[in-house]
């Protein structure tokens, strides 16, 4: 039995630290084929802008839920990306997170790109927010408990909801949450992931109505 | 392939024997669940056209290579291979490892020579048959004796996790002066999953009661091509490998 268990353990180990060893080493040049790329079509299903780019370039702004095609027509190297453009305060300030998206090398003739709720292999989403308190509202924090909080002071007025145009994006944590206060601080609402409420679902969960699949949109969160 | 499907399909096999008390229990060779750890050298044969490249380091493409100019390339495979048998002498394999293939074109007047080496992550599910199927025993019965199997199954690469290109190119008009350039495909998007086919015949030395070594050769033809229809269209470049393996085991 020892000496089973040690061969399994063995192949195990030899398996993992071969499969290091024996990684190809990759050139840092790389390499297209000699035919014209024909055209790439971006679909952007986010609920905020995103500016994309070409070779390092702003190529355009695509609006949320938008999908453009962008002709090419030559041979070479075409590299793509987009960033997330989030909403910002009157002094310039982002009130969400900006993430940079490298699509890489382009090889398919005619490519095809949807923008969802993934950058980097980490998942986004915008909580939705609808104020029906008698006064403005504030979002105070988003993943307080996490690495990558955020402050955004978002004021939302008596009636107004987070927008489906141009909404702020946060990362989705196993801890994530947002806290919302009314503007005098004396009223504050917590969503969370990880709390339940009364149907014994998490207060914030990612929900994706019919028509925003792929956008990240929480829940709505009515607050009042 | 012909060789393999010709041999007799003669198993000498001696029927398993289990007693109880202080008699040796013995099983067939087939009768037992083995571990293998693999590794050998694959030979990969090309048909069809190599696409032509562009490389960053040079604006002048490859060009396309002829078929004819294929040559065959030496790479590496290692592995692990899990035996679990089915009785009556058959058994299911299951393989999991790593192909590194070399594929080669040769120049000729007009174009350059051009080597890819593509790393792949290696499934493969097949049938094993054993021809000739000694027992075993907890003793002495069976050790240094040999057994003979046949092997036909699926073969699925995934990646690749890893690619490299290689060509010259002339560096003047005159075609005197040449650059070696590298490149390698950025994101792995322009291949296809390597699907395939295989058939093979093992040989298995039974070392002790327990461990066991084993050589082998297959060949495998795949019937994906290496670039994607959406990156290339024109595309009818396929690999086909002929595999040869050594192995130790355990069994079970």
């Amino acid at each position: 039995m020892i000496v089973r268990s040690r061969f399994v353990v063995g192949c195990a180990v030899m398996a993992a630290s071969a499969f290091l060893w024996g990684c190809l080493g990759e050139s840092p040049n790389p390499v297209v084929f000699d035919q014209v790329i024909e055209s790439t079509i971006f679909s952007n299903q986010l609920l905020s802008p995103v500016v994309v780019y070409r070779n390092g370039r702003v190529l355009d702004t695509l609006p949320s839920r938008t999908t453009r095609t962008y002709q090419i027509g030559q041979k070479g190297i075409f590299q793509h990306g987009w960033k997330l453009v989030s909403p910002r305060s009157p002094f310039g300030e982002p009130y969400g997170i900006e993430p940079f998206v490298d699509l890489g090398i382009q090889y398919n003739v005619n490519d095809v790109v949807i923008i969802t709720n993934t950058a980097n292999g980490r998942t986004l989403f915008t909580p939705r927010i609808v104020n029906a308190w008698f006064g403005p509202i504030t979002l105070i924090t988003v993943n307080g408990w996490a690495s990558d909080r955020r402050d955004p002071g978002l004021t939302l007025f008596a009636g107004e909801s987070t927008s489906l145009d141009h909404a702020p994006y946060y990362y989705w944590n196993a801890t994530s949450d947002v806290v919302i206060g009314d503007v005098n601080g004396f009223h504050i609402w917590r969503a969370s992931r990880v709390d339940t409420n009364e149907q014994g679902e998490p207060q914030l969960r990612l929900e994706e109505p019919g028509g925003y699949i792929g956008s990240g949109l929480t829940n709505t969160l009515v607050i009042f | 392939m012909g060789v393999l499907v010709g041999l007799p399909l003669v198993a000498l096999q001696v029927g398993a024997q289990e007693s109880s008390g202080e008699e040796t229990v013995t099983r067939n060779l087939s009768d037992r669940t083995s571990v293998t750890l693999l590794a050998g050298a694959t030979l990969t044969s090309p048909s069809g056209t190599f696409p032509s490249l562009i490389f960053i380091d040079s604006e002048t493409p490859t060009g396309l290579k002829r078929a004819d100019l294929a040559e065959t390339g030496v790479g590496y495979l290692w592995g692990i291979n899990a035996f679990f048998p089915t009785g009556s002498g058959f058994g299911i394999d299951l393989a999991l490892g790593s192909r590194n293939e070399v594929v080669r074109y040769r120049e000729s007047g007009e174009t350059s020579p051009i080597r890819m080496d593509l790393q792949w992550f290696h499934f493969g599910i097949s049938c094993r048959y054993f021809l000739l199927d000694p027992m075993t025993g907890d003793g002495e019965e069976g050790i240094g004796s040999f057994g003979l199997a046949l092997r036909g199954g699926l073969s699925l690469g995934f990646g690749p996790v890893g690619d490299r290109v290689e060509s010259t190119l002339a560096a003047d008009s005159a075609g005197s002066v040449v650059v070696v350039v590298d490149g390698s495909f950025k994101g792995g998007d322009p291949f296809c999953t390597a699907v395939g086919f295989s058939g093979g015949v093992e040989g298995v030395f039974v070392v002790t009661e327990d461990i066991e070594m084993s050589i082998g050769s297959s060949y495998t033809g795949m019937v994906t091509p290496v670039f994607s229809k959406d990156a290339l269209p024109q595309s009818d470049l396929f690999l086909s490998h002929l595999d040869f393996v050594a192995g130790i085991g355990y069994r079970f």
